[in-house]
């Protein structure tokens, strides 16, 4: 019994232990009272200080390559930086290390967590850190929008912005007898896709046709593609989201398309983004949706599987108008209890990294966007994109984009469960429930968390 | 006598006594009992950011009541805990007298068995995604090919059910081998000479006279891997299924993390902790009650 005992503790303990309350870390800091205005661009401290960067996605190595090119430059700054998990692990742990008043100097935190995070006090928006050094014009607008609070302060700096990006095997396009050029790849809407899709079944002998992980954020996408909102309340952002538009007919197009491609063994059903990507370069279909951070990975990839690798579009239905893609990656921010010296290089390390001269690299590297117009001219007299031109089409889709209710994206607390509702409601779809049974309970899930997220909400 | 004199005495002074088992005691205190206090005090909060606390009473143990997904997780744990433990055991118990009963390559049969225990959760939750994979899979394709079954596990929650439990009666087998095939071996062999001069068969000789004999030893290996189930399937669910589909492998560890650490909902996760906790311990209770019936431990 005593064993039996000691072992549940261990369970609660588990928890307990990393949920420890101390409160939040430090006094409150007014960033543009402690920082001088006048010393900022010129990349020092007022006193040698090495800070930390938690990285939440891949290229650790590139960024801290950045960071030590900075350090070359600077007398007295030095920047450490680790991937430190997942966009959740990061988020969690920034939260135990206040309470430990051990914070990194700058945290990589997910687009969903700005709210929660700027409505937690847990940050310091990053406009009253380095605003006066940053050219907002130059920001691309679909960037500078997500990131803002009511009075047009920019949060976080936009760091490992990405959206949905379509890439397709060109190889198997020909084989099939398709228009193989991006310009007019049969990719556009739900029917073109439904079509192509046939024909690489049927012509060029592929098991399945298209794959994307079955999450989320690609139906948010959907749905910002189809004009069509998320979330009442102007998508959450001009005030707290109470309930989901799950009921609109634009959403029931996105479902009823994705079940009859899933149904006709057109769409590959691979669950997470890794199978989704080896389903792809294994060619056991031909069109991947997945993020624009991968597409440097999916280009090289393509070439050493010996096919020939391209962008083409997200789809919309036929009836409508393509809008735009929502954005999802993430974004650099200076936790509330960084002072003094620390805080200082905190702010003059943002700085450097929004230049477009690092934007150009980082999005060269990695393929995540940059959030600088100049960086992309940058990136073109390179000649970068006469080598990899699908860079240039995905960012061009996301530039291209207007900015409208449904392209601003949902903006609320627990997006994340709201996520896991849809992801749910999607096993429901593919294990063969009804599709409107589906629609009707994946609203009613969301609109739960809803309610509770608008609670929690204190705008 | 006094009875406080009859004790054996190791320390000439209590303080002595007491100043050895500090450290100990400092121990559990800090990483035991302090957490387990802390869990309690954050179920009766809600927590958006940690350190940013609301007293709200017992209102995440009244959500867990009304919950229909937290009853479903309850379920499922429970079934998962009934059918590996029972399927674990009895596989174990089949394997082990075989090898008890063969009289050649013992060890070889042994560590054989004993191997995937070896294996970390979370190695052999990939090797198991890596056999049972619903499209790739080496074993589902062979179902698929020449039995023409389709084990779609990523869409089906029962069969999604299934696979997981597959996995932790295999992993967890090599555990209870090792210690009834350590029990067998101490059976005198003066008893099964005589159960064999009676013509007793093989199978009755497990059930009706060993079983009754390493009776302690199942007791053990029943209540170890019953608190096993309940919080050691986590590494298996979170790798091969992350709860799903449609939360049909959600076990209650595996809710708990995820109200916890994906949807920042702290004080909600540590009330399930509490939960999960006092029906664990309270099942070990009963469990302990019922098989020390059964057991025997020796004497009259």
């Amino acid at each position: 019994m005593q064993t039996a005992g000691v072992t549940a503790t261990i369970g609660a303990t588990a928890l307990s232990g990393c949920l420890s309350r101390l409160g939040l870390g430090g006094e409150e800091t007014n960033a543009s009272e402690a920082l001088d205005e006048e010393d900022l661009g010129d990349m020092e401290a007022s006193e040698e200080v090495e800070i930390d960067l938690w990285l939440s996605v891949g290229a650790e190595d590139l960024l801290q390559e950045m960071a030590d090119e900075f350090a070359g430059e600077s007398d007295t700054i030095s920047v450490n930086v680790s991937q430190e998990g997942s966009y959740n692990e990061v988020f969690n742990g920034l939260q135990q290390a206040q309470t430990a008043d051990e914070p990194p100097e700058i945290a990589h935190l997910n687009a969903v967590h700005t709210l929660p995070a700027s409505a937690g006090e847990m940050i310091v928006p990053a406009g009253d850190l380095i605003g006066s050094g940053l050219d907002s014009d130059d920001f691309v607008d679909a960037v500078g929008n997500y990131y803002v609070n009511d009075d047009d302060t920019l949060l976080g700096l936009p760091f490992a912005v990405s959206t949905v990006t379509c890439s397709y095997n060109v190889d198997a396009f020909e084989a099939a007898g398709l228009e193989t050029e991006s310009d007019s790849v049969p990719l556009e809407t739900y029917e073109d896709w439904t079509a192509t899709s046939t024909a690489l079944v049927e012509e060029a002998g592929f098991p399945q046709a298209v794959t994307w992980p079955a999450l989320g954020w690609f139906y948010e996408s959907f749905m910002s593609m189809q004009g069509q909102a998320f979330l009442n309340n102007d998508n959450g952002r001009s005030a707290p989201a109470t309930e989901s538009l799950l009921d609109a007919e634009a959403v029931r197009e996105i479902y009823a398309w994705n079940q009859s491609m899933y149904e006709d063994d057109y769409y590959l059903n691979s669950g997470g983004w890794g199978d989704a990507r080896q389903a792809f370069l294994n060619e056991e279909a031909a069109v991947l949706l997945d993020s624009s951070s991968n597409l440097r990975s999916m280009s090289d990839g393509a070439d050493e599987a010996g096919f020939e690798h391209e962008v083409g579009m997200v789809p919309h239905h036929q009836n409508r108008d393509g809008e735009g893609l929502i954005i999802g990656g993430g974004s650099l921010f200076v936790p509330q209890g960084i002072e003094g010296a620390s805080l200082e290089a905190a702010a003059e390390f943002l700085l450097w990294l929004s230049e477009p001269e690092q934007q150009a690299r980082w999005h060269m590297e990695t393929g995540y966007y940059p959030s600088s117009l100049e960086a992309e001219q940058i990136v073109a007299d390179d000649g970068f994109y006469e080598e990899y031109p699908q860079f240039q089409r995905a960012f061009q889709q996301l530039k291209d984009r207007p900015e409208t209710v449904a392209t601003a994206g949902a903006f609320t607390f627990d997006h994340g469960e709201i996520r896991t509702e849809l992801d749910n409601g999607l096993d429901r779809l593919f294990g063969g429930n009804d599709l409107d049974d589906v629609l009707t309970s994946m609203k009613s899930d969301v609109d739960a968390v809803l309610e509770r997220a608008s609670e929690a909400d204190p705008r | 006598m006094s009875e406080h004199t009859d004790r054996l005495q190791i320390f000439s002074s209590t303080r002595e006594a007491a100043l050895l088992l500090l450290p100990t005691m400092l121990f559990i205190l800090v990483f035991l009992y302090y957490p387990f206090v802390e869990t309690v005090f954050l179920s009766f909060h809600r927590i958006r950011i940690l350190g940013n606390e609301t007293w709200i009473g017992l209102d995440h143990y009244v959500r867990m009541l009304e919950s229909s997904d937290y009853r479903y997780s309850f379920g499922v744990t429970i079934l998962f805990t009934a059918v590996t433990v029972t399927v674990s055991l009895l596989l174990s118990l089949l394997i082990s007298f075989l090898i008890h009963e063969v009289d050649r390559y013992k060890n070889l049969y042994l560590v054989s068995v004993i191997w995937p225990y070896a294996l970390p959760l979370a190695v052999a939750a990939v090797l198991l995604d890596f056999l049972l994979h619903p499209q790739l899979g080496v074993f589902t394709w062979a179902l698929d090919t020449y039995l023409g079954i389709e084990f779609a596990w990523d869409t089906d929650g029962r069969l999604a059910l299934v696979a997981v439990m597959l996995g932790a009666i295999w992993q967890g087998m090599g555990y209870n081998i090792i210690f009834i095939t350590a029990a067998l071996g101490q059976i005198p062999s003066a008893i099964t000479d005589a159960a064999e001069l009676d013509g007793i068969g093989r199978l009755q000789r497990l059930f009706r006279l060993y079983v009754p004999l390493i009776s302690p030893i199942l007791v053990f290996l029943i209540v170890v891997q019953t608190v096993g189930a309940f919080f050691g399937g986590f590494a298996l669910v979170d790798l091969m299924t992350s709860g799903g589909p449609n939360n049909a492998t959600n076990i209650l560890m595996f809710n708990l993390y995820q109200d916890a650490f994906r949807n920042q909902q702290f004080g909600y996760a540590a009330a399930q902790s509490v939960v999960l906790f006092a029906f664990v311990a309270v099942m070990m209770v009963i469990q302990l009650k019922v098989t020390d019936r059964y057991a025997y431990y020796g004497g009259a």
